[in-house]
């Protein structure tokens, strides 16, 4: 006769497969949220954000503003700052949270002193900063850049 | 169930898909996954393929041996063993959970820490169920059943 399972078996099986459901329906949410998150991310780096430069004296100051929107399942935040100790660039770390289904705009002001003698001695502008995005509290990335790429001073 | 007899036949097949299961999951993938991140330099195991073969190759023989003990007492311990070695390839393999990824002359570091532990938490739990199972049948088993009495 074929023995009957015991309780403490169907017991343990029942908890084994509860556990794998919520790990797949998590897995689910963070994969659907990663991909939603990352279309609104490119959409920004395409061009939803604007900004504005000003120059007084021999320092500038720029002031950067990224339009996010979280069309994923879990609260995504977002980053940027820079390291102190740079040589005449400091910064206004800037962060911003975003339940599933608002929109927020991240304000970021990087401040350059001696701003022409700069410019004129690295050829450019190199403002090294991180930029770092969270699917909370599951995953982080963190991006170590150089902003002076994505800033340009147009003169007029 | 352990208690229950298996043919050999269904133990042998299910040994035989175990075998393949676990060397496409175990070994195939992630040789493609450490391909991919050894080319972005980036520090991990999987970019070892000695660390995947002898991991993968422990890994498939419990489960293999697992499925030929079919209920047998001894696929227990090959049970369990087996989904320890799988937490912890788990693991190491993603580093416990942070990746740094050179690209492009930029540095990028990926922490994923939560999402290890929830990819490791079923298997520590199967690797608890065998032997907790097995021990509390064998001692439902050793009671008498009343109307015997």
């Amino acid at each position: 006769m074929k023995p009957e399972q015991s309780t403490a078996a169907r017991s343990m099986r029942a908890v084994s497969l509860a556990i794998l459901l919520v790990t797949s329906v998590t897995f689910f949410a963070l994969v659907y949220s990663a991909y939603q998150d990352y279309g609104s991310l490119t959409s920004v780096s395409h061009g939803t954000s604007n900004g504005k430069v000003i120059i007084s004296g021999n320092n500038a100051q720029f002031f950067l503003n990224f339009s996010l929107s979280n069309n994923g399942l879990l609260p995504f935040r977002a980053d940027m700052s820079c390291p102190s100790g740079q040589p005449n660039v400091t910064c206004v770390p800037a962060s911003v949270d975003l339940n599933p289904g608002s929109n927020g705009t991240l304000h970021f002001v990087i401040a350059v002193s001696n701003y022409t003698q700069v410019v004129n001695a690295t050829g450019g502008l190199h403002m090294n900063g991180t930029v770092s995005f969270a699917l909370v509290p599951f995953a982080s990335l963190s991006l170590n850049l150089d902003f002076g790429r994505f800033v340009t001073v147009k003169g007029g | 169930m352990i208690g229950e007899s298996y043919p050999l036949t269904h133990r042998i097949l299910r040994a035989a898909l175990t075998l393949v299961a676990n060397l496409v999951f175990w070994i195939l993938i992630p040789i493609a996954i450490g391909g991919l991140l050894s080319k972005e330099s980036t520090p991990t195991p999987l970019s070892t393929p000695s660390f995947i073969y002898a991991f993968g190759a422990v890994i498939t023989a419990l489960q293999v041996l697992a499925a030929l003990t079919q209920g047998m007492a001894v696929s227990v311990p090959f049970n369990t063993g087996s989904y320890i070695a799988e937490a912890y390839y788990v693991w190491a393999a993603t580093n416990g959970g942070s990746l740094a990824i050179s690209a492009a002359g930029n540095a990028v570091t990926f922490d994923f820490a939560p999402i290890v532990y929830l990819l490791m938490l079923p298997l520590l739990f199967n690797a608890l169920r065998f032997p907790v199972t097995f021990l509390l049948e064998q001692s439902e088993a050793a009671r008498p059943f009343s109307d015997a009495l």
